[in-house]
């Protein structure tokens, strides 16, 4: 009885030790109502995960020293000199979620048609989007006038209350602003015919390689179902880092606009 | 249908307790309920919200009639004029007013809801920043001039509320403000911190006396003479306001009460009903822009959202119709949770009536459960820890003012900042 009892506690403690050994971090950079906290606990599901919130970039550096970290880093952040990015490459990205972006009007239906006038658009407020306007619209002679927000909610909310009549906003708000009947979407990066767009990388710190394939595992299931597809519509999902080109060309633009 | 009664039910007895206890809100409820609310469908998650929202108003407002506590932003008012009249004696009418205005807000939301059904959208092309800048002015020009004698203390206590809202991290600009390289100062002073120290607390100081004579007179129903029309005035201010973001029903509750002073000529009782009615409607009309558009714009909202994805569901005209039967229960929830927050404030008074004479001791002992529920339920706690009893000291030392204008500078600072650069680029450029 005894022996079976040491058997037992010490298959518990093994147990334990393997199930502490794979103990993940994931560590939320955004607001905790925002949408990566749900990419986080989506790709954790059915691991031991701590979810810890950060609230902005600079403050989720702090957790990173941590073994077996999952966070989610934005191609805006790497840019910014108050933000310390952590090294993000092929073997440590789980996956990329690519927001694409789309500009909508209800007056016009191009941009030859906004030629030498000014438009206010409603867009983010940040420097990224006004800065990108300011480069579309110089061969057309086009004056944006941004009308700042501070996400597509807000965004899509101010275009329907008539605020502006074309707006710069996420692909995910098209099927709320085009309720209207009247608003169509002439350009978007969806296809490639504007190069702007937001891409996250989900990465794995201080780990090895093998929970990160596991990581890239659960986050193909979930990029496959239709959750996933509703709730993050307007964006593509790409596992593995072999797509890590796409966020380093994000950064650089991202990058290059604010310079 | 019996599933989905159940969750109404279940989600009014959670809002009912959750209302009653200060720093807790749907928010925190509906994270505890997660992963239950996730085993269900998308017709009872969103019957259990709506209940929690219906009900928790209901016992917040009692909460708040006896102990002059607001459980949270949306009952100041009701805090300040109806724990007056409570002190009068008025208590069991009070509340019995503040009961039938709730169902009066439930009902004109739900009213709205079905007679606008197909044209609901049309209600999202009025709503620019234009209009919420000058809703949020309006309320701001009440408040200053609320007590003529005072409007320069006002304003530069809406202003130092502004600037504790504005401390911290700019979650869009990354900008910082105020936070002179700390860490914590990043993620910005937690507003149930700012409550407690600027407002619960001085309060507490400000030692009001119960009298036992008055306490006991609280045992029947009542209702105060001609508070409907006031709660007409509510519901309408209230069902506007719900719809503007991150401030809805605690913008509509002040909002109305400040327009209910004006015209009732300061009359408690009037105050009291057309706050706790435009509370129950704006917290339901907030629902919409997440019904119709897709958008959640409470935190709340956003786990509700995530569950009804997850469990199928799609946010568009075509599927609200699914929800038709949770608009046929809520008057019943409504009519449900009234009756239970009369039953839940005559236990209270009953408590009450033991602590005459011992309210100092009472009131630390209330403050102390607030302090440590909100810290438990905080992301960081040693910061919502640190930043309450920072403001605790600041409290005591403003203890003889009115703080009121304090918290809704906080509140209402960035939707107004936000708003009014809006307006100058779309008037002037």
């Amino acid at each position: 009885m005894r022996k079976l009892l040491l058997i037992l506690m010490t298959a518990l403690a093994t147990a334990a030790n393997g199930y502490a050994a794979t103990k993940i971090t994931a560590v939320n950079p955004a607001s905790e109502d925002g949408g990566t906290k749900q990419v986080l606990t989506s790709v954790a599901t059915g691991f031991d995960y701590n979810m810890f919130f950060a609230g902005t970039p600079a403050n989720a550096v702090q957790w990173f020293s941590k073994p077996n970290v999952l966070t989610v880093w934005s191609s805006e952040w790497p840019g910014n000199p108050a933000v310390k990015s952590p090294a993000i490459t092929k073997d440590n990205t789980v996956g990329l979620i690519m927001y694409e972006t789309a500009i909508c009007s209800r007056e016009f239906t191009d941009l030859a048609s906004m030629r030498g006038k000014t438009i206010k658009i409603s867009t983010w407020g940040h420097i990224h989007a006004s800065k990108f306007l300011k480069t579309l619209g110089e061969p057309y002679n086009i004056n944006f006038v941004v009308i700042p927000y501070s996400g597509s909610g807000s965004i899509a909310r101010g275009y329907i209350g008539g605020d502006a009549n074309t707006t710069f906003i996420a692909e995910s708000k098209r099927a709320a602003i085009t309720l209207d009947g009247k608003t169509s979407c002439f350009l978007s990066s969806s296809t490639d015919q504007i190069a702007f767009r937001y891409v996250d990388a989900i990465i794995a710190l201080n780990t090895d390689p093998q929970l990160v394939n596991q990581l890239r595992a659960s986050l193909q299931t979930q990029s496959n179902s239709a959750s996933w597809k509703e709730k993050l519509q307007g964006t593509r999902t790409l596992v593995g880092g072999d797509h890590l080109k796409y966020f380093n060309e994000s950064v650089a633009a991202l990058t290059e606009l604010i310079q | 249908m019996i599933s989905l009664i159940c969750f109404s039910l279940f989600g009014m007895l959670a809002g009912l307790i959750v209302g009653i206890i200060p720093a807790l809100g749907p928010m925190v409820l509906i994270t505890l309920a997660y992963s239950i609310l996730a085993l269900s469908t998308p017709v009872n998650v969103m019957a259990f919200y709506a209940a929690v929202l219906i009900a928790a108003n209901y016992t917040n407002g009692v909460a708040a009639i006896i102990y002059g506590i607001p459980g949270d932003a949306t009952s100041i008012p009701t805090a300040q004029y109806g724990h007056r009249l409570y002190r009068r004696g008025f208590g069991s009418y009070v509340v019995g007013s503040n009961a039938v205005s709730g169902v009066i807000g439930v009902s004109v939301a739900l009213g709205i809801f079905t007679l606008f059904i197909d044209k609901i959208f049309l209600f999202f092309t009025f709503y620019n920043s234009i209009v919420q800048a000058v809703i949020v002015l309006l309320v701001f020009i009440g408040l200053i001039f609320s007590k003529k004698s005072q409007w320069l203390t006002t304003i530069l206590m809406v202003t130092f509320g502004g600037i504790l809202s504005k401390i911290g991290v700019d979650k869009y600009t990354l900008h910082s403000f105020m936070t002179f390289g700390n860490e914590y100062l990043n993620l910005g002073i937690p507003f149930m911190s700012v409550m407690v120290g600027l407002y619960v607390f001085p309060e507490f100081l400000k030692k009001f006396t119960l009298k036992k004579s008055k306490v006991r007179q609280v045992a029947h129903w009542g209702v105060l003479p001609g508070t409907f029309k006031a709660s007409m005035l509510g519901s309408i201010i209230g069902f506007w306001c719900g719809l503007i973001p991150g401030v809805t029903n605690i913008l509509g509750s002040y909002a109305s009460a400040v327009a209910a002073k004006k015209m009732y000529h300061n009359k408690p009782s009037m105050i009291v009903s057309s706050a706790e009615a435009a509370n129950n409607t704006g917290a339901l009309s907030s629902l919409l822009p997440l019904l119709y558009l897709a958008i959640p714009i409470t935190g709340s909202e956003f786990l509700i959202y995530n569950i009804m994805i997850d469990k199928g569901f799609s946010f568009n005209q075509d599927s609200i119709s699914q929800l038709y039967p949770v608009l046929l229960i809520s008057p019943f929830i409504a009519i449900l949770s009234t009756l239970l927050s009369w039953r839940s404030y005559q236990v209270i008074t009953t408590l009450v009536s033991y602590y005459v004479g011992k309210q100092n001791v009472v009131n630390a002992a209330l403050l102390l459960f607030i302090v440590v529920t909100m810290t438990l339920v905080s992301i960081v706690p040693w910061w919502t820890l640190l930043s309450t009893i920072t403001l605790l000291i600041v409290g005591f030392f403003i203890r003889r003012m009115d703080t009121v204008p304090i918290i809704y500078g906080f509140f209402l600072t960035h939707a107004f900042y936000d708003d009014f650069i809006r307006v100058i680029i779309i008037l002037f450029n």
